[in-house]
């Protein structure tokens, strides 16, 4: 505990911050002074509802609008264009939380194109999750079925009535939906009959069910038993229980906390039961008070996809390609994940190659700042003699919530040299930047 | 700072003695040496390199049992041909990638150890590598089997870089509550601030950087992560200190995995004490269309190691470098419909250096005597983990494994 009462119902700038690190990609301080405003609840329905939370903020513009380096247009047909047209979104988009969640479901169906080899297949599918990114998990489950991208990646193409490959009806349940444990090896091979039959063809670019390469013979999984097809499959593991729990679980980890205590992981599994989107979960949770325990604030490490569009967003950085390298550097690139279970997250991106490439990332955006940005109003304290005052009002427009001591005194120290006791100001204000992007805190959510 | 490795020894002493053993060291602990070289490491010490083969490689089409007709039957589309397979014997031979590996095989230098797995076998890629990894089968475990090794066996030693990971990813071989191994994955790319970075301005930031991710005052919540931008920035200091002494004198072929072994061989040059490396390769996991794609990385695989060691050679310590390869399992007898094969079970393990006692050890599981349509294993591969830490390492193997297991003699 973060030392005194927890309040009921708190909406400080603190707990702003807090909900913007984990339902958007860091807090603007803009956003901060209109979420105030707005209120915990209103903040959170519009976040879910996917509506804009500061008046005017200017629609996102297409891929084929947005310029790359200043100047280069982007081609939709290439990887690296789209991973920096999704960066663009995270940092930019209106709706910051169907941008989360997109990103959440990507790393829950984690498809990766170095075996799909078709950008626009990845495109389809990064739409698919947009389009279901707060709706019904299960007609999420069921429309991934059926996605191209999907079914090249894990054989579905290739499942065929006595030429089962199991590579889809396993993953299903292990990675998408029950968890190791909750299923046989037989019902991953019944499981794997189940959703014989549906074919991507390349070719014309169409999905569909082919009858005579479907297995409709009697099954039995997870024990129920009948002449299964893809649909009834996916019934039958939605009859589970573990699967809500699997699922909460997974949604907490993501937005709440570290290995989530049980009791919680119930609670939100319930809610899942009785809900009928995640939106409508996402919003119990982010308005309940556990979310805003002071214990939890700054506790998780941000992937680098939120490290980078966070630092993109609050520094009006504009699209720029090496941001992508430097994703992958920090080990997460777009559209690419290291396999069928996704980003491992927690401590993995803490790496000495990752934290390295992280520091780098930020040296690189501390040079190319702009400097009217670095000396607008509010990059200025009321009290420019205060080191400290600095270090504060620059850490809030980074949206870091509050500086540990070690890193207050060391950002004073550093400012008093190259600020306030200097006369050329500019090479001391990136490096106030700098080092802001690369402090501990700024590491966190 | 740029440092030779003499430098390093004699100035960097006290400095690379806080790295990486736990928060409580940092700068403020500079010039208290610890460390002596000669208590440190010795040039005899063995080294072994570990390769994961992530994705499930299909032994039976590495080590092809082309003697035998079932095979045959049960891969009517991926079996080799007698006159492709690279014969070690009248029964088994090695996939004709592996041309590089089947030399060394001649040799006497690689040994191979048939049909590994270990008890109830899991079929899933996460589980099973978590397995192989921390070498408990029976529950979770959060601690690696090398990360064991190095708190059991390396204890007496103050070296920070006794093991050390090469690659995108950490293992979990290298788990532990109490240490943090690196993880490179160039060394280009292995630094903290812009080499081209004017002198002053670096150090100015360097200096506050020590002192944002001090140990002492950190809040609770920032303590891990400042712990690890610690690790960061001394091994960073470390790492080119000890990679300047290599010399190439080797073509490496123009692959990841390549350029990771040959990072191994620059860090074995600078003679840091290192004891345990980890590499990775990927794109073992053949659901489809196996024959192109597993022909494909096993080259790599085959190229890469065949160039390393050449390397070893020409650097004159190839009696003291062991490579142990393995995967998370292998795949079904019987080829799927896809041109490609399912997760299976037992599999062979590699383990290739000057000082292997090359040859074939453990019998090839039976192709008919299955379990659902596995092989049953023949060699648990706790035994072969066993025999490298007691025998190759010269470590606590009962310490690592929680039990003895029985010795192989390909050491």
């Amino acid at each position: 505990m973060d030392g005194g009462e927890r309040m009921a119902g708190a909406w400080s700038e603190k707990e702003v911050i807090h909900l913007l690190n984990r339902a958007a990609f860091g807090a603007g301080s803009k956003e901060v002074a209109a979420c105030l405003v707005l209120g915990r609840e209103e903040t959170v329905r519009r976040l879910v509802a996917g509506e804009a939370l500061v008046e005017g903020i200017p629609p996102l513009q297409t891929l084929e609008a947005v310029k790359a380096d200043g100047s280069k247009a982007l081609d939709p047909a290439q990887l690296a264009d789209q991973q920096l047209y999704w960066l663009y979104r995270m940092a930019y988009s209106p709706a910051p939380l169907i941008e989360k969640m997109t990103l959440f479901w990507h790393g829950h169906f984690a498809t990766a194109y170095y075996k799909v080899k078709d950008v626009s297949l990845m495109v389809k599918q990064n739409e698919l999750f947009r389009q279901h990114a707060l709706g019904s998990f299960k007609e999420l489950v069921l429309a991934v079925g059926q996605d191209p991208a999907m079914m090249i990646w894990l054989d579905v193409n290739k499942n065929k009535k006595g030429k089962p490959n199991e590579n889809y009806a396993r993953e299903v349940m292990e990675l998408f939906t029950l968890g190791i444990g909750q299923y046989t090896e037989q019902d991953v091979k019944e499981a794997a009959r189940a959703f014989t039959g549906w074919t991507y063809n390349k070719a014309e670019g169409t999905v569909s069910f082919a009858p005579k390469q479907h297995d409709d013979e009697r099954k039995t999984l997870l024990g129920e038993s009948g002449k299964l097809d893809a649909g009834g499959a996916i019934d039958i593991i939605f009859h589970q229980k573990a699967l809500t729990q699997f699922l909460a679980a997974k949604l907490l980890t993501f937005f709440a906390v570290d290995q989530p205590p049980q009791a919680w992981v119930v609670k939100v599994a319930d809610t899942i039961a009785a809900k009928s989107t995640i939106g409508e979960v996402l919003y119990d949770l982010m308005v309940s008070d556990e979310f805003y325990d002071p214990a939890l604030q700054m506790a998780l490490i941000k992937t680098p996809a939120e490290y980078t569009a966070g630092i993109v967003k609050q520094c009006q950085l504009p699209p720029v390609k090496g941001y992508v390298q430097a994703m992958r550097k920090m080990g997460q690139e777009l559209y690419m994940p290291p396999d069928v279970a996704g980003w491992r997250g927690g401590l993995t991106w803490l790496g000495t190659s990752s934290l390295l490439a992280r520091y780098q990332f930020a040296e690189t955006v501390a040079k190319q700042m702009k400097a009217a940005l670095l000396t607008s109003a509010p990059f200025q304290p009321q009290n420019k003699d205060q080191a400290e005052q600095w270090a504060a009002l620059w850490s809030r427009n980074l949206g870091i919530a509050k500086l540990s001591s070690p890193t207050l005194k060391s950002l004073s120290a550093y400012t008093n040299d190259t600020i306030v006791h200097t006369t050329n100001k500019n090479p001391g204000l990136r490096g106030l930047l700098h080092l802001l992007l690369i402090s501990p805190e700024a590491q966190m959510k | 700072m740029k440092l030779t490795r003499r430098d390093f020894l004699l100035k960097g002493s006290a400095m690379i003695a806080t790295l990486g053993l736990g928060g409580g060291l940092f700068y403020n602990h500079f010039g208290k040496s610890v460390f002596t070289a000669k208590k440190e490491f010795s040039a005899d010490d063995s080294i072994l390199v570990v390769v994961q083969l992530n994705g499930g490689n299909d032994g039976i089409n590495t080590l092809i049992p082309y003697g035998q007709g079932v095979y045959y039957d049960e891969r009517p589309t991926l079996a080799y041909k007698q006159n492709e397979v690279l014969a070690l014997d009248h029964q088994v031979g090695l996939h004709p990638s592996l041309a590089g590996m089947a030399a060394l095989y001649k040799l006497g230098k690689l040994a191979i150890i048939q049909g590994v797995g270990y008890p109830k076998p899991d079929h899933s890629h996460f589980r099973s590598m978590e397995i192989w990894q921390t070498a408990v089968p029976e529950t979770i475990s959060h601690s690696g089997w090398l990360a064991r090794y190095v708190e059991t066996s390396l204890a007496r030693y103050d070296n920070p870089l006794k093991a050390i990971q090469i690659g995108n990813a950490a293992s979990k071989a290298f788990s532990s509550d109490t240490l943090n191994f690196p993880v490179i994955q160039t060394l280009e790319s292995y630094q903290l601030m812009d080499p081209k970075t004017a002198m002053m301005e670096k150090n100015r930031i360097l200096r506050a950087f020590q002192d944002m991710y001090q140990a002492d005052g950190q809040l609770e919540q920032l303590r891990v992560t400042s712990a690890r931008g610690r690790d960061a920035y001394q091994s960073v200091e470390a790492i080119h200190a000890l990679s300047a002494n290599y010399v190439n004198k080797i073509e490496y072929p123009n692959s990841g995995f390549a350029r990771d072994l040959q990072l191994v061989s620059k860090l074995l040059a600078g003679g840091a004490g290192t004891r345990v490396f980890q590499v990775q390769l990927g794109g073992f996991d053949d659901h489809a269309d196996e024959k192109e794609q597993h022909a494909r990385v096993l080259k790599q695989l085959d190229e890469g190691l065949t160039a390393f060691y050449k390397d070893m050679e020409t650097q004159g310590i190839q009696d003291r470098v062991a490579v142990m390869i393995f995967s998370e399992f292998g795949r079904r007898v019987r080829e799927n419909g896809s041109g490609g094969t399912d997760h299976g079970t037992a599999a062979p393990m590699f383990v290739l250096g000057g000082s292997v006692k090359g040859g074939l050890y453990g019998g090839y599981p039976s192709l008919t005597q299955l379990d659902n349509g596995d092989l049953k294993y023949e060699v648990d591969f706790r035994t072969v983990y066993g025999t490298l830490i007691d025998k190759w390492l010269k470590g606590d193997a009962a310490g690592v494994l929680g039990k003895s297991y029985e010795k192989l003699t390909f050491i």
